[in-house]
């Protein structure tokens, strides 16, 4: 019991540091618990937890004691009637002691992991135990056995409580500076540690701060259950839990957790996983209801927008105005804007990874919700109990309404909008070393805008992991899958131009992602990834009898894309870490495919034609290849204040065509090929962290330079759709970005949010052949989203457990536009003359949200949980330009107007239930 | 090609159902360039070609007509290098440069040059003679839901080698006062005449020319065929369909380039600003000035034998047209107290009808007595009615 005898007289020496030394005694005499709590409340301040027991009411207490007394003779005297105490943070807790499990028994994982927190120190020999509660010594390992000599490895998964999910994203240290890890997205986490006596510390969004104490003897595995935040009414001290920022190498990550995305306030009120990556520094998009957005300067092409593994070309529903993943089933968002693990590849601008979660592995349980524009239902829970999970969700509109609203003479008065989205998944845990994930998406928007023309497009994906512990320090993820996207346009107006227009793209994926951790400094990540694409650019048929479209489809594209990688977590000291990663793609078009050769250094033209190559089927067209590297560091001055720098470079093989400023639906994807180079990109970062208030709050500013290479831009009167040469048609633009992000983050506490203010700029410069009419004469620049000044404040206030409110601010600079340089009689109208490409800048942007949040049924006991959301979006109804642009009016008056796309405060009201 | 949707209409739609969406906007301390040098004039192979030099204006320029360019020297010239000047015409509006009547030979190129009295000298490329077959039909379908009328062209080639269009119009219409004045007041003798039915203020003439940009491509559609081509909508109060309507249709050939050309500036004027809209972008043209390279001149000039086509259409025939009209009858003697003719004339207001035994006028707005306000008495030599 020597270590338990340690534990309290740690928690003894925390306590006395709380009260001060003043000259009061308490005097108790055979006190019930109630007495005991009710004297600490009133003569310390200090709040006492005394679960009732069956045996509870029999708990005597005397004491005489001054206050620096009182805890130590409380814990004797309640040791000797068989009662632990346990001081976390000023709050003192009393359990049953439970005595020595000395050995488990063979179903222990099962048992144990649904057991309530009941205190009780555990020996475990050479297994894994589940950790629930702060009060009792976990030993781990046998003496001898671990990874290494002089070192033991510790492992295991971190879960809920309540619903035995995985929680990732949760820190995990041994004390407050020993050596740190984060457990992935399968909860699990693994730390390489000097056997001995040491504090686990345990620390994660909305999750309750907790120290382990641990009795290391060698390798072992130790999984551990932490318990959902309850926000007392009363004030609470939090603790910064989130040292991530502080402890990582990495530089400019962001992950954002469904309940933060739950609570910002949204049009129409549908809780948004994309509209808040818009919340945070360094993401900018041209306008409301864009379906893209903007990485510290980076195309909207350029983000690799993973969902579940899955590739997303079309994050959107109707288009932009929500995006397309159900907020029920997604459980975290991770933002990767510079250092990019050496495990991602393919874009040059940034990762965003969404994940959905496994589902309750204790019951089943699930939500429903209206809004004002969609409804939507969840479902999860186990299959078989702790072995096979599911998860279902699914959305759909009735937006119909919204097309009703239009003015009498509209043209697109009787349309029709609708989508539907499904996400399912599915976990099998084969044994405690293997689990498989099965994964499904499917997401369809359709648009009728008269009786005539349509308009749909469809996302599909499905892929299955297999995730297993290879050893102690050794685990691999291996993924497949499939993705599917394509959009369909019917123009039946005209019967003799009546026509259908399909496009697609597929592609096929395997993914072999290796962890290692080599001992305590290193960790290395080794993989293998390949992409197979195929891609249909455009089909084009007739519709109809009368049609005399020309039935015409362009070559169908393909292409392999592989790439070797490996990455060192290097832990030089607690103060100094490396990460350092090595990527090697290698991409080719492949045939069957004919192309021509165009005369190098001229303007690609039907004149420039030198040569036809066919290339046959299975061949490769033309391979490109190179390195990419991922490079980064931290340095830690103390415990508060860490800086960073990076370096990465990417490389990209696919592209997206758009003569629109935001991503459009019609927007065609093309692979590289003998006429289209690959985009490059790289990026030097470097920042400071720092936590401030006391460690309630975090500080972070990062700089970056960024330039990118071979980004295709489109020439003047450029056709996109069903061209077969577009290579004539797009010219490449070499961008330069730099910017600086300062972020102040309170990430928990009755005020919880974050504040951003960001400058940046983006330039762009078109690099043609001889005599090519180039954009600005082949001048920098602004991009299309290059808006210097942004203010960000995400913030929400707890009143009571039951009722908060939100606000939402997002201030930026007017983005660029190109306007009407003057004007000029032609062909019996006025006529614009447009020079400069985004000379002009509209006017500022200033958007302020509220919403209210209220939890009627806010009763763990309940069946249901239901909460309503009312809101405001643009509560200041200010009319914020989207665009300005100038009408001709067929030649015969010039106007230049101010297009809004919220231009009113939207008011809106959701409900939720849980069940 | 093939068109592509608006969907701004969709968003457009959130903000009108609580305040308008789309506001006039003027941008603030932006000056663009001017004074840039405008040449439009096509060739016309059969007939007249004019040429009209301009400047380009300020956004800002109130001023609604061209800044026209005169005393230049303007001229057409074949591959041949054989010249055939225009000459300069004035009128109190306009400042045109005309050909003779022109037969050229098709088989020849031919370029626009101008010389402009500053000593700079334009020239255009030099383009084919296009030829083209004839309008097949004009006509007019009726949208019975957003109660318009649209007036179209269709073609064909069937030789299949025309492939790019380009049309403009001119239309004449017939349109009535709504009250017919049989009398008129003479302000100065304070009399109410008769007036005869040649002087008439109830039957108006009215003419317009093309302004939007029509074009059309069939290289997408297996035959070269182009069918109801809109040219111009008018809605049910549109005056031009009240009576009868006429649109003569002039129909060019035109090359890919010249296409290509005209389809930028289109997309520049008529289709910006929306969420999806492609982002303007500038073309050149095929006319360069020689005597500076770098200087930008706006202008694509075609050379063409043109095809033309004239379309009448009857209010009853067309069957869209509401008359809508506020007219309200004033009778002055019968107001307590009574309105002196002199005042009500001079407040707007046409006698329409007088009985002079009972002294009893009735006047009504000179909006709805004088057709004069908004066309002309100018009757088209072609109209096929007798109306004066």
């Amino acid at each position: 019991m020597k270590n338990k005898i340690i534990s309290v007289t740690v928690l003894f020496s925390l306590f006395s540091a709380v009260i001060s030394a003043q000259e009061i005694r308490i005097n108790l005499n055979k006190a019930n618990p109630d007495t005991v709590i009710s004297v600490a409340q009133r003569e310390l301040g200090i709040k006492v937890y005394f679960p009732a027991t069956a045996n509870s009411d029999s708990v005597k207490v005397t004491i005489n004691a001054s206050k620096q007394e009182f805890f130590n003779a409380l814990t004797s005297q309640l040791a000797s009637q068989g009662y632990v105490t346990d001081n976390i943070k000023g709050r003192i807790f009393i359990f049953k002691e439970s005595g020595i499990i000395k050995n488990l028994p063979a179903d222990y994982f099962s048992e144990q992991s649904s057991s309530s927190s009941g205190p009780s120190s555990s020996m475990l020999t050479g297994g894994e135990s589940i950790a629930t509660s702060q009060n009792k010594i976990y030993k781990i390992g046998e003496p001898g056995v671990m990874a290494r000599a002089g070192r033991a490895v510790i492992s295991g998964y971190i879960k809920d409580v309540e619903s035995g999910e995985p929680l990732a994203g949760i820190s995990v240290s041994a004390g407050n500076s020993g050596p740190y890890t984060v457990t992935d997205a399968y909860g699990f986490f693994r730390l390489s540690l000097q056997p001995g006596s040491l504090t686990l510390k345990l620390k994660g969004y909305g999750y309750e701060d907790t120290d382990l104490m641990v009795e290391l003897l060698g390798d072992g595995g130790l999984d551990v259950l932490l318990k959902e935040k309850v926000y007392s009414l009363k004030g609470v001290v939090l603790s910064a839990e989130n040292t991530q920022n502080l402890r990582s190498t990495q530089i400019g990550l962001e992950k954002v957790r469904i309940d933060r995305i739950k609570h910002v306030p949204a049009a129409f009120g549908e809780a948004d996983v994309l509209k808040i990556v818009l919340t945070l520094p360094g993401v900018k998009s041209v306008g409301e209801a864009s379906g893209g957005f903007n990485v510290r300067g980076g195309a909207t092409d350029q983000n690799l927008i993973l969902f579940n593994d899955g590739t997303i070309f079309n994050p959107t529903h109707l288009f932009g105005l929500f995006s397309a993943f159900n907020a029920d089933i997604v459980n975290d968002i991770e933002l990767y804007k510079s250092t990019i693990p050496a495990r991602f590849g393919g874009r040059i601008s940034s990762v965003l990874e969404i994940n959905s979660r496994e589902g309750n592995s204790k019951k089943i349980t699930g939500s429903a919700g209206v809004g004002l524009l969609t409804g939507k239902f969840h479902l999860e829970g186990p299959i078989i109990k702790d072995k096979l999970n599911f998860i279902i969700g699914a959305r759909t509109t009735y937006s119909d309404w919204i097309l009703g609203l239009l003015p009498e003479n509209a043209e697109y008065k009787n349309g029709s909008a609708t989508f539907q989205d499904v996400t399912a998944g599915l976990s099998y845990k084969i044994d405690n070393r293997n689990t498989l994930y099965l994964n499904g998406y499917y997401s369809r928007d359709g648009f009728r805008f008269s009786r005539d023309t349509s308009f749909s497009y469809r996302n599909m994906n499905a892929s299955l992991k297999w995730r297993s512990i290879m050893s102690e320090s050794h685990n691999l993820v291996i993924s497949a899958g499939y993705d599917h996207y394509n959009y369909k346009t019917d123009d039946l107006g005209n019967p003799v131009n009546a026509y259908k227009m399909n496009f697609y793209i597929k592609q096929g994926f395997v993914r072999a992602n290796f962890n290692w951790l080599i001992n305590e400094k290193h960790t290395l990540n080794y993989g293998l990834n390949t992409v197979f694409y195929h891609l249909s650019p455009g089909t084009l048929t007739p519709f109809g009898e009368e049609s005399l479209i020309i039935p015409k489809k362009l070559q169908t594209e393909r292409g392999v894309e592989s790439a070797l990688y490996v990455g060192d977590n290097w832990h030089i000291t607690d103060k100094l870490s490396l990460e350092l990663g090595l990527r090697y793609s290698l991409y080719s078009a492949l045939g069957e495919r004919t192309y021509f050769k165009y005369f190098e250094g001229e303007p690609k033209g039907e004149g420039t034609i030198i040569d036809s190559v066919h290339v046959p089927g299975g061949k490769l067209v033309k391979p490109y290849h190179g390195p990419e590297f991922r490079i980064s560091a931290r340095y830690a001055f103390n415990n508060d204040i860490s800086i960073k720098a990076g370096y990465n470079s990417m490389r990209q093989n696919i592209h997206m065509l758009s003569n629109t400023t935001a991503i459009s639906p019609t927007d065609i994807w093309k692979l590289s090929d003998a006429n289209i180079q690959p985009q490059s990109g790289w990026q030097a970062a470097a920042g400071l962290y720092a936590n401030i208030f006391g460690g309630r709050a975090e500080l972070s500013a990062e700089g970056y330079y960024k330039e990118m290479d071979h980004y295709l831009d489109y020439k003047s009167g450029a056709v996109i759709t069903m061209n077969e040469y577009i290579e004539r048609d797009v010219v490449e633009t070499n961008g330069r970005a730099y910017g600086a992000e300062i972020m102040i983050k309170k990430p928990l506490g009755k005020l919880n949010g974050w504040m951003a203010y960001t400058y940046s700029r983006t330039m762009l410069k078109q690099e043609g052949s001889n005599g090519e009419p180039l954009i600005n004469r082949g001048n920098w620049y602004s991009a299309s989203y290059d808006k210097p000044h942004e203010v960000k404040l995400v913030a929400n206030y707890k009143f009571t457990q039951r009722f908060s409110v939100s606000l939402n601010v997002d201030y930026s600079s007017g983005r660029p536009v190109t306007i009407p340089l003057s004007k000029y009689y032609y062909g019996n109208g006025y006529r614009l003359f447009y020079s400069e490409r985004n000379a002009y800048r509209i006017p500022d942007y200033f958007r302020m949200d509220f919403s209210i949040n209220i939890e009627p049924s806010h009763n763990l006991t309940l069946l249901t949980h239901s909460t309503i959301t009312i809101g405001v979006y643009n509560i200041t109804g200010r009319k914020n330009a989207y665009s300005i642009y100038y009408d001709t009016h067929s030649g015969s008056r010039i106007q230049g107007y101010k297009l809004s796309i919220f231009g009113a405060p939207i008011p809106y009201i959701t409900y939720n239930i849980k069940f | 090609m093939m068109k592509l949707f608006k969907y701004p209409i969709i968003f457009a739609a959130l903000c009108f159902s609580l305040s308008g969406c789309v506001t006039p906007f003027e941008p603030v301390g932006y000056e663009g360039a001017e004074n840039m040098l405008v040449i439009e004039g096509d060739i016309n192979a059969n007939g007249y070609t004019e040429v009209i030099l301009s400047r380009t204006q300020k956004l800002s320029d109130k001023n609604t007509k061209p800044l026209y360019v005169k005393g230049a020297a303007v001229w057409i010239e074949s591959e041949r290098g054989i010249r055939y000047h225009a000459q300069q015409f004035t009128t109190t509006t306009d400042v045109i440069y005309r050909t003779n009547f022109l037969g050229l030979d098709k088989l020849l190129k031919y370029k626009l040059c101008v010389s402009l009295p500053d000593g700079k000298y334009y020239e255009s490329d030099l383009v084919p003679v296009l030829d083209c077959p004839p309008i097949s039909e004009i006509g007019f379908e009726r949208d019975t839901v957003k109660e318009s009328i649209t007036f179209h062209v269709s073609t064909e080639d069937p030789s299949n080698k025309t492939r790019y269009y380009k049309w403009s119009y001119t239309e004449d219409w017939e349109f009535y006062a709504h009250n017919y004045a049989y009398y008129v007041y003479n302000s100065l003798t304070n009399r109410i005449d008769e007036l005869p039915y040649e002087k008439n203020t109830f039957f108006c003439w009215n003419s317009a020319r093309s302004k939007s940009i029509l074009i059309a491509s069939t290289t997408h559609l297996t035959q070269d065929k182009v069918h109801q081509m809109p040219l111009v909508s008018m809605g049910r109060t549109d005056d031009r369909i009240s009576v009868l309507y006429s649109i003569e249709v002039t129909q060019t050939a035109i090359t890919r380039e010249a296409y290509l050309y005209w389809d930028n500036i289109k997309k520049n004027s008529d289709n910006v600003g929306g969420i999806f809209s492609p982002q303007p972008s500038e073309i050149m043209g095929n006319i360069k000035c020689i005597s500076n390279p770098d200087e930008v001149v706006i202008g694509y000039i075609s050379a063409a034998l043109s095809k033309s086509k004239r379309f009448f259409a009857y209010d009853a025939e067309m069957d869209t047209y509401k008359n809508y009209h506020q007219c309200e009858i004033v009778i002055p003697e019968e107001v307590a107290p009574p309105i002196s003719w002199l005042s009500l004339y001079q407040n707007g207001y046409l006698v329409i009808s007088y009985d002079e035994m009972e002294r009893k006028s009735i006047w009504s707005k000179d909006a709805c007595v004088d057709c004069r306000l908004r066309g002309t008495k100018k009757k088209p030599s072609f109209w096929p009615n007798d109306h004066k």
